[in-house]
């Protein structure tokens, strides 16, 4: 019996009850690694537990270091992206901040637009397609 | 009234998609191309190319262009700098699959992507941003020009950068960033 027919059979039925609660879904198969663990031992030679933690949900939208100003634009040029990202309620940021030589703090911010939702939602629901006005 | 601003382009493609039977989920995303110069001699020309991620379409909505007196490299801390008159030169992008090319006004083809027509220039830092020089005139830390069109460049495609000293100039450093959307698809 061939074990990896069950990973596409899992992913398209959880796909498909996404999508039948009315969630868009696209899949890819993905890994997450967890750190290199060494085992270890207490003075008794006992196996003591090892604690590792990975982290999932994490993205990234450059992940690589760029010019400030392309990527934050200027005071009267900002730059807007091109589709909302949207965050959840709870969600945290990391920016990478590498400096050219010049000496001084540095305020990064973050401009959008909040949802309140009722019912209080943790959902992530993309903006839909809109459709032609009829002429 | 007509508005068009890129995200109701970006809206537009996506409709475009789903009534191929394309639904799509679109992420904001960007593709760099570095395209430093060994030297600013006259006629020195450097050619760089991106992979376009296998799993999605890129819509291409805009475009930085950053230059410092170093080579560009994220991972060396650099000075950020353009301390002299960056010079005239030549710039063009192509998409390898179609073979479509935008250049700058200088370039023999006409083409619909003027890198003056929204162009900001910038002091010699790149720190503060405003209305100034052109491309090819003047100093300036980097512009950001809108493409007239969003172009959809598809998935596993490679998008190619040329750049051509036309007057001598020193600085070294060059960066393109293609600054758009990605579509994931399923289906079709």
């Amino acid at each position: 019996m061939i074990a990896s027919p069950d990973l596409k059979l899992m992913a398209d039925d959880t796909a498909r009850a996404y999508r039948r609660a009315g969630f868009e879904v696209h899949t890819a198969a993905f890994r997450y690694g967890f750190p290199l663990a060494q085992v270890a031992r207490d003075g008794g030679g006992v196996d003591v537990d090892v604690s590792v933690q990975t982290e999932i949900d994490r993205d990234a939208l450059f992940d690589r270091v760029l010019p400030h100003q392309a990527l934050v634009g200027a005071a009267d040029a900002p730059h807007v992206l091109g589709f909302p990202y949207i965050l959840p309620p709870g969600a945290r940021l990391e920016a990478l901040l590498r400096g050219s030589g010049e000496v001084g703090p540095v305020r990064l911010t973050l401009e959008g637009v909040k949802l309140y939702t009722q019912p209080y939602t943790r959902a992530v629901i993309l903006p839909d397609v809109p459709e032609l006005e009829a002429a | 009234m007509i508005l068009s601003t890129p995200y109701l382009h970006v809206q537009a493609i996506r409709r475009r998609y789903r009534d191929e039977g394309r639904p799509t989920i679109a992420k904001p995303a960007g593709y760099n191309i570095t395209l430093n110069l060994p030297n600013g001699a006259v006629g020195t020309t450097v050619e760089n190319n991106v992979p376009i991620d296998s799993d999605s379409d890129f819509i291409w909505l805009s475009t930085y262009y950053y230059v410092q007196d170093d080579p560009w490299d994220p991972e060396v801390r650099g000075n950020g700098e353009v301390t002299g008159d960056v010079g005239e030169r030549n710039i063009s992008i192509q998409i390898l699959s179609s073979g479509r090319t935008l250049s700058n006004p200088r370039e023999i083809y006409p083409a619909p992507f003027d890198w003056g027509a929204q162009a900001f220039g910038g002091n010699d830092t790149g720190s503060e941003m405003q209305d100034g020089p052109t491309v090819n005139e003047g100093e300036f830390g980097i512009l950001r020009c809108y493409l007239p069109e969003p172009i959809v460049v598809k998935g596993g495609d490679r998008i190619s950068a040329t750049i051509r000293i036309v007057q001598a100039a020193a600085p070294l450093g060059h960066l393109l960033l293609l600054s758009g959307v990605r579509l994931f698809t399923r289906g079709g």
